[in-house]
């Protein structure tokens, strides 16, 4: 990272963090995105989609709640990285997380509670989002809401 | 050549066993029917046909459809339409908007919306356009699959089983259906199968694989 010029800010954190993050957004979505059924593929070229139309106007809107809670998962592994974000940006970029923890040192219980809590919350919205939209979305799609 | 779906000394391979052999011409509004026993590789030969074949296969020949040699043609430009046993409508869409999925790219949005009107009253389901698909019957997923893949004005038809999945009384009746519009349209038919009844149906010529 020094040698190519990336030792301080944001940019340099953010790939840190899609270090620990990958992984695991590739593991809860994986299994869905292969188990989607490849004749609705098939019939989508038939029909005369192109393989980028087959992924955008099929495959992804069908598994909008996978790739929803993969997010949602994806973002929650990003909120919980406090070493990787304190090393690599150097002390310098602040997040929820390094703020939180250094808080919890001192003695401002208040702050800590707010903080806790937006920490909280930047886990738990997205998890939240993951159910709610797919909900919203497919009300009227019974194929899609229990499968 | 002209107009119909030619299988030119068509074999399909998994690894080095070969699975089947077909070469035969299908004209225009004529059905040949694949008849074998499930794992002879049928399906496979569609696959081969839609240019969807499984990495695990290797096919040879050549397939022709109205003079063009489409064999390695991306699938998307094959202007090949198949309906499968199952409807495999797209259960994000409206039953109005699977339908106006394989419409062919331009025409206003009015035209459009009249040419899926035109459809479903074709199959006498006016005002299904907004319904949800998993909501209809079983026949009435059968016909929409079916205009669906017409309105694509595919130059030929691949049929894998089906009409398997459809109990007695509706089979018929979409079957019926089917090769109906097939030979209205003047498309030629590709069926495979497993059921003799809707070999002697289609009432084309019937190619048998061994087991």
């Amino acid at each position: 990272m020094l040698n190519i010029g990336a030792d301080v800010g944001r940019v340099p954190v953010m790939m840190a963090h899609l270090v620990f993050v990958l992984p695991y957004v590739f593991l809860s979505l994986a299994d869905p995105f292969r188990a989607w059924d490849g004749r609705m593929g098939v019939i989508a070229s038939a029909l005369g989609a192109s393989p980028n139309g087959v992924l955008w106007r099929v495959r992804l809107p069908m598994l909008l709640r996978p790739v929803l809670t993969a997010l949602a998962v994806g973002l929650a592994v990003s909120v919980g990285q406090y070493l990787p974000t304190l090393l690599i940006g150097g002390g310098r970029v602040a997040t929820l997380t390094t703020e939180a923890v250094a808080l919890a040192s001192g003695g401002d219980r208040r702050a800590i509670g707010v903080y806790g809590l937006m920490q909280t919350g930047a886990a738990l919205i997205p998890f939240a989002l993951a159910l709610l939209i797919p909900a919203l979305a497919w009300r009227n799609r019974r194929g899609l809401l229990h499968g | 050549m002209d107009k119909g779906l030619s299988l030119q000394d068509v074999t399909i391979m998994k690894g080095s066993t070969p699975l089947l052999s077909v070469s035969h011409d299908i004209a225009s509004g004529e059905v040949l029917t694949v008849m074998g026993p499930s794992g002879v590789g049928k399906s496979t030969l569609l696959a081969f046909v839609t240019g969807t074949l499984a990495a695990d296969f290797t096919a040879t020949g050549r397939v022709l459809l109205d003079g063009h040699d489409i064999t390695d043609a991306a699938p998307h430009q094959r202007r090949v339409g198949i309906l499968f046993q199952d409807d495999l409508l797209f259960p994000h869409l409206s039953v109005g908007a699977n339908l106006a999925f394989g419409l062919l790219a331009g025409g206003t949005a009015a035209a459009r919306h009249d040419k899926v009107q035109e459809a479903l009253r074709e199959v006498g389901l006016e005002g299904f356009a907004n319904r949800d698909p998993a909501t209809l019957s079983g026949g009435q997923k059968a016909r929409i699959a079916l205009m669906r893949m017409l309105l694509s004005e595919p130059c030929a038809l691949l049929l894998d089983e089906p009409f398997s999945r459809l109990d007695a009384t509706l089979r018929a009746q979409v079957r019926e259906m089917v090769f109906d519009r097939a030979k209205a349209r003047g498309l030629p038919v590709l069926m495979v199968t497993h059921d003799a009844e809707d070999a002697q149906a289609a009432g084309g010529m019937i190619i048998t694989l061994g087991g």
